[in-house]
């Protein structure tokens, strides 16, 4: 074949094959979706509770009307699951009397809703993504008790981990990471009831299941009640201690000193003001004795003062027992009534003073809420100190330290026994008074430990 | 004394009257072509020995006076062979029989060393279009023919917006590439794109294309990197008469992407040679089509002016931003943006919100809007053209022309860009000698009512719903989704719809509305136009001293001064204060000598100096060495560099995503601070800004080739190597001032992964690389006669890019291999009335970077084609064409137009 044969074949060749290639370009130009993890359709939390152990649970569930969420593979959500036993307990303390299942059949079903949806945290939740840094990990749950106020209000739910356990506000943590497509599942030793009531508040009525009276209804609370009118007297409203306990969006933790506490307080200042004039009072007093008894006026003279100081201290206490018994909480709204002098030393700036020693302070944050919300499984097992609202006015000051003493009542489940919190100028620490109706008592915007004496962040 | 000298004058017309009058012969001919026995217009025709010499008009027909008889014609054409005709009698009508030929490597080129030589001839790479492929082409438009150049590879921005380039470099609006129209350097001096797609001559006015291949700087000054092309227009002494050229056809065949729309071109050209000493002529053209549009609609991950194509698509991905949808550019993180306010009224969220999704940014984009939705598709292109011949003397002849266009089109740099009334027009005077040159022209660019199509439309998305609303709208939504055990792709559903609510069609008037006032609103105040006045002025001359030099060699010298005047008002260029001129001179000068007949040696030289930068040498040396008849190898070392472009010294343009595009010139040091605030780049180390020198780029290249004649001059081969090295490679980097001022901070946040733009001012700063990047290719062409003038040919070629330091991003953006195949007749059939054309482009797939978008591009196919039929009596030509005639989609740059199908029909009269 000639050479120019072979090249023209040969671009004819190519000329062909380009005709044919021609016919497809490959042109990309439709985005293609991300890719998505498929976690697969079962099980779902749904179906987590199809176990016999979950049969309240589970009817609970289904009564609210939450169950096709819990079914969709699609959702997201977290559960803290209390089984039947862990249900019924509860329920023999809460509602003695009732059988659960009349109990979940029956109750106000908007009411059941609320604690239901307590119980389930939008989004997936594992022990291992909850820090176990003090107090607790604050998280919105899926009930919005106050729609009206906003579309996103939640109440929250404070999961917390340590070494000696975890825990659900202050309910035991009993087993954990139960997987499912749509969530994770925690198992819980008691139902986490929801709070439905305000730090301060005045509402006359209370649902039956939530027993904790606010520090405006509580009587064994009166006398911080008087010391937080008191604190607000002349403030405005709006930045009144008043308006963050009524605050749904508030998040406090208070110590709350019982009226004998505060009474012992009162007692002993006022003996320390009156101890003067009790001591003079019973010089003259017992100078006059010593005459009638036949001593010269020069020799009661002598003898009367060292006497008078001898027994000055507790006539003091007496008087100042009976004044602080008699004032009642006058003492703290009004001291002016009772005597001039309290009057200059219990002033509205004191009274605030206390008080803001007496709620914790969040201890760092970007964006920290104004508070934390510490339940008595929180406190730290080794003296701690922590931060008050105090020091949002003195942050040098060393704040409070506190103490929990924790007892093992079966693996992985720890309970507080005791816990104490001391002020820096207290010569010894209070003690939480560990009870159903005194710690770990549950608000919308709040827990309140009640404590046996005051705290005082410097000597009076 | 003056009596005496008038007396003298007056004896002297006389005598020279007298002696034309009595000397002085005019011969009339005819030439037809001896197959069709059509008139062929535009041949030449010379007195053999003496130089005169005139052209055929349109009809044919030549005159030509003579001293005396009998003399000898030569009559010479492109496609015809040369014939000697004697003439002893004027009083009879000369009528020749013009044989046409289909010769291979005839053709006679300028370009290579400014001076006239055989193509076959040429100490360079060059390649060359001339009136006959233009009339044969299937292209639509005379510009496409460029792409099926061996080694060439075109960006098409839009049906009228087509870039060109060599050796690598491709892009749209590339600056590395020459292109010179009858003398005039036609880029745009402020878009710094050239204009020979947009607004360069009419079709029916080109006389030819010449391309050079590579680096070319050493004879066209700087920027010739990737090539030079030039273009010459239709001298009217040669080319008379009216010539007029409509197409109609359609696009978009198939309705893969829209309807089918109708294509119109219609052009006409008018010249007169008034007499021996005047002609002149005038042209316009007229293109109206719905343009091709960007339709790619992939995901992509984007960092200023950097990025890459990733997955994801508007459902999956919240902070989806499609390559041609536009308003989606902008990542709102929700972290940022909305969060801290929601923690603040609601501090019971903030671990929610901090958890949400690891902690990362929560990256969300505006709803856009699709390319086609928001730009108006109507392309118009429109020229006029115009020019006044006057033979000042023999051999010396003055041109006044005038270039004006405007029209609409979509152009491709940062960003995607609707370039409506966009006016340039080049003007200039030259005198030019058989030895010498003078030339002084001017282009004056107005941007009309031009516009940033991403920014006009993200900015009229703020003004329909503004951010202020929409963001919170959609980060509630997202929040309250997730509080209800949403996942989160479900709750970023949730929360575009919610935001999206109000969103209204592009369609819709309220867009219309605010659309229309945003694209009328500069930048620099809020919206999308840019206005752009910049103005180009140049005086050049060149004088060849080959009649004093030629014992020793031929020496032509030349030189230019060029003034650029930036006028942007502040919207392009940092010339809010007042406009900007820039300076360049330069000189040059080649030696050629011939060594018997076997070598012949070129040097030359180039000297240029901006007033910005330090002056540049760039020389060449060229040898072609005759191996035999028609078979020459040629070798140079040529070299080439590029000042800046006036855009990479001094735009100034928010881009978008927090980024700002600024040029090199050191005002931009102070006025940012980059020396006085803390500047990082944003680099693994996050390296402190220094001061740096911008300079020039340059190439030296090395290159082999061989053209020959062969097998009874059937076969033309035509192959090259090269290599060539960059240095000082202009790309473009980015860095960071960041709010908190702090490095540690701002390598710490970007560890973690928080986006660059959320931490402070970003600024893309043009650099030089300290690399030197080296590219390497070949290419080969055949083309071979078939009999009855059937011609098939093809070419094969390839560039290549190595020693690429990691992470460095080139701009090569070209496949490493790229071939054509056409095959053609231009006279067959009946009384050999007909002609056709097809041909084969394929380009291998390749990775396009460019600073709009970066990522692959597929390989390419395409078949153009046409069959035509003339009508002598009419002097007419009908033809059907198609290009990309199967309509398969494709595009040649990531991000630009999608192109389909075109076919017409055209009709043209005395098309020449």
């Amino acid at each position: 074949m000639k050479i120019s044969n072979k090249i023209k074949n040969g671009l004819l060749l190519v000329a062909v094959s380009g005709i044919v290639l021609s016919a497809c370009n490959k042109l990309e130009l439709a985005p293609t979706p991300t890719p998505s993890a498929d976690n697969g359709t079962t099980p779902t939390l749904a179906t987590l509770l199809d176990d016999p152990n979950f049969s309240l649970l589970k009817a609970a569930v289904t009564r609210v009307g939450l169950l096709p969420a819990l079914s969709s593979p699609s959702a997201r959500f977290t559960v803290f699951a209390p089984d039947d036993n862990a249900i019924r307990s509860s329920l023999a303390v809460i509602a003695p009397g009732v059988p659960a299942e009349a109990f979940i059949a029956g109750y106000n079903i908007d009411t059941l809703r609320g604690i239901i949806q307590y119980h389930v945290i939008p989004q997936t939740i594992t022990l291992s993504s909850i820090p176990g840094t003090f107090p607790n990990f604050e998280y919105p749950s899926s009930f919005n008790p106050r729609p009206d106020l906003s579309a996103l209000f939640r109440l929250s739910i404070f999961p917390s981990v340590r070494s000696n356990g975890a825990w659900a506000n202050n309910v035991p943590i009993t087993g954990v990471n139960i997987q499912a497509v749509n969530g994770v599942a925690h198992k819980v030793a008691a139902i986490v009831l929801s709070p439905s009531r305000y730090l301060w508040d005045t509402a006359a009525s209370k649902p039956p299941l939530d027993i904790n009276n606010s520090i405006f209804a509580d009587t064994s609370l009166s006398y911080l009640k008087a010391a937080i009118i008191r604190a607000d007297s002349g403030v405005a409203a709006g930045s009144r201690l008043v308006d963050a306990l009524t605050n749904a969006g508030a998040n406090l933790t208070v110590f709350a000193p019982t009226n004998n506490a505060m009474r012992a307080f009162f007692i002993g200042t006022i003996t320390k003001v009156i101890l003067p004039d009790v001591t003079q009072g019973l010089t003259a007093y017992i100078t006059q004795q010593l005459i009638n008894s036949g001593k010269t006026p020069e020799e009661a003279a002598a003898l009367a003062p060292g006497l008078a100081v001898a027994q000055a201290p507790a006539a003091a206490q007496q008087k100042a027992t009976e004044t602080v018994v008699a004032a009642g909480t006058l003492i703290l709204t009004n001291p002016y009534l009772i005597d001039p002098r309290l009057g200059a030393l219990i002033t509205p700036t004191l009274a605030k003073g206390i008080v803001a020693y007496h709620i914790l302070s969040s201890q760092s944050g970007t964006y920290a809420p104004p508070g934390i919300r510490v339940f008595s499984v929180n406190l730290p097992a080794t003296a701690t100190a922590v931060k008050t609202l105090l020091n949002s006015a003195v942050s040098v000051h060393p704040g409070l330290t506190v103490q929990a003493t924790f007892v093992s009542p079966a693996p992985g489940v720890s309970v507080v026994t005791a816990a104490t919190v001391k002020g820096a100028a207290n010569a010894t620490a209070s003690n939480v008074i560990v009870g159903r109706t005194t710690n770990d008592l549950h608000f919308v915007n709040g827990v309140m430990h009640k404590i046996d004496q005051l705290l005082l962040p410097q000597a009076f | 004394m003056r009596k005496k000298r008038s007396y003298l004058f007056a004896l002297l017309l006389a005598n020279i009257l007298a002696f034309a009058a009595q000397a002085q012969t005019t011969i009339n001919g005819k030439v037809a072509n001896s197959t069709t026995k059509e008139n062929v217009p535009a041949v030449s025709v010379t007195v053999k020995g003496s130089g005169e010499g005139t052209f055929t008009d349109d009809r044919g027909n030549f005159r030509i006076t003579v001293a005396k008889l009998p003399v000898t014609l030569l009559v010479s054409s492109v496609g015809y062979e040369m014939q000697e005709v004697t003439v002893s009698d004027a009083a009879q009508t000369v009528s020749i029989d013009f044989k046409p030929s289909n010769k291979l490597g005839q053709e006679i080129v300028i370009s290579a060393t400014r001076t006239s030589q055989r193509i076959l001839e040429s100490p360079v790479s060059i390649e060359r279009i001339n009136t006959a492929a233009i009339r044969n082409t299937a292209s639509p438009a005379y510009y496409d023919i460029i792409a099926n150049l061996k080694g060439v590879d075109m960006v098409t921005s839009s049906l009228t917006f087509k870039t060109p380039t060599t050796r690598g470099f491709s892009g749209s609006g590339n600056t590395r590439v020459n292109q010179v129209m009858d003398g005039m350097d036609n880029q745009a001096p402020g878009l710094n794109f050239s204009v020979g797609s947009v607004v360069g001559l009419t079709e029916l006015d080109v006389d030819n294309i010449e391309l050079l291949p590579g680096a070319s700087s050493a004879l066209y000054g700087p920027g010739g990197m990737n090539g030079t092309i030039l273009i010459s227009s239709k001298n009217p002494f040669k080319y008379q008469g009216l010539s007029v050229q409509v197409k109609e056809g359609f696009m978009n065949a198939g309705d893969r992407f829209r309807q089918a729309s109708n294509y119109i071109n219609g052009s006409l050209r008018f010249a007169h040679k008034v007499n021996d000493k005047f002609a002149f002529k005038i042209g316009a053209e007229y293109i109206k089509a719905k343009d091709w549009f960007g339709y790619d609609k992939r995901d992509y991950a984007r960092t200023g002016t950097d990025g890459y194509i990733k997955a994801g698509d508007r459902a999956t991905d919240p902070g989806y931003d499609g390559v041609n949808v536009y308003g989606d550019e902008t990542q709102l993180n929700l972290r940022s943006l909305v969060f801290p306010t929601v923690a603040s009224q609601a501090p019971f969220l903030k671990n929610f919100l901090d958890t949400l999704n690891g902690g990362a940014p929560i990256n969300v984009t505006r709803t856009g809007y699709a390319e086609n939705e928001v730009i108006n598709p109507n392309t118009i292109s429109l020229k006029f053209s115009g020019a006044l011949h006057y033979k000042i003397s023999k051999g010396t002849e003055a041109v006044l022309a005038g270039h004006f266009g405007t029209g609409n089109t979509v152009y491709t740099g940062s960003d995607r860009y609707s370039l409506r009334d966009l006016k340039i027009g080049q003007y200039k005077l030259e005198f030019v000698n058989k030895n010498w040159l003078l030339r002084a022209y001017t282009t004056q660019e107005d941007a009309g009512e031009s516009y940033n199509a991403t920014a006009t439309v993200g900015r009229t998305i703020g003004v329909v719903n503004p951010y202020e609303a929409w963001v919170p709208k959609y980060g509630q939504t997202y929040i309250g989704a997730r509080l209800s055990g949403a996942t989160d792709a479900d709750a970023h559903a949730a929360a575009r719809a919610a935001a999206d609510a109000d969103r209204v069609s592009a369609n819709s008037a309220a867009f219309k509305a605010a659309f229309d006032k945003v694209r009328m609103t500069p930048i620099s105040k809020g919206g999308g136009l840019f206005v752009d006045r910049t103005n180009l002025y140049q005086v050049e001359g060149q004088y060849n001293l080959s009649d004093y030099t030629k014992s020793v060699a031929d020496i032509l010298i030349g030189g230019n001064f060029k003034r650029y005047l930036l006028n942007s008002e502040g919207t392009l260029f940092a010339d809010s204060a007042g406009k900007i001129g820039i300076n360049e001179v330069g000189a040059y000068i080649q030696a050629t000598r011939k060594f018997g007949e076997i070598l012949k040696l070129t040097l030359s030289g180039r000297y240029d100096k901006n007033q910005n930068f330090k002056g540049r040498f760039t020389p060449r040396v060229t040898a072609l060495i005759k191996v035999a008849e028609n078979n020459n190898i040629r070798l140079s070392y040529q070299t080439a560099y590029r000042f800046p472009s006036t855009q990479q010294q001094w735009i100034r343009l928010d881009v978008g995503g927090n980024v700002k595009l600024v040029g090199g010139n050191k005002f931009f040091e102070g006025y940012y601070g980059f020396n006085s605030k803390p500047t990082f780049f944003l680099d693994a180390s996050v390296t402190p800004y220094s001061t740096y020198e911008f300079k020039p780029e340059s190439v030296s290249t090395f290159e082999l080739g061989f053209k020959g004649l062969n097998l009874q001059d059937k076969l033309l081969i035509d192959v090259y190597g090269y290599y060539g090295q960059y240095k000082n490679f202009i790309t473009r980097t980015l860095m960071i001032q960041p709010y908190s001022g702090d490095r540690q901070q701002l390598a710490a946040d970007l560890q973690s992964g928080k986006p660059a733009a959320s931490l402070g001012n970003i600024f893309s700063i043009p650099v030089n690389t300290t690399s030197k990047v080296k590219t390497f290719g070949w290419g080969l062409s055949l083309d071979y006669r078939l009999p009855k003038n059937f011609q098939i040919g093809g070419n094969l070629s390839s560039d290549e890019l190595k020693d690429v330091p990691a992470g460095f991003k080139t701009y090569f953006s070209t496949p490493k291999y790229r071939a054509n195949i056409s095959f053609s007749n231009n006279s067959f059939g009946y009384k050999k009335r007909m002609g056709f054309n097809v041909g084969w482009r394929w380009q291998d797939a390749f990775y396009y970077e460019s600073d709009f978008a970066n990522g692959n591009v597929n390989a390419v196919s395409t078949i153009d084609a046409q069959i035509s039929y003339k009508i002598p009596v009419a002097k007419s030509i009908i033809k059907l064409g198609a290009t990309n005639s199967l309509n398969e989609y494709y595009t040649n740059g990531l991000g630009n137009s999608v192109i389909g199908g075109l076919y017409y029909v055209s009709i043209g009269y005395n098309v020449f």
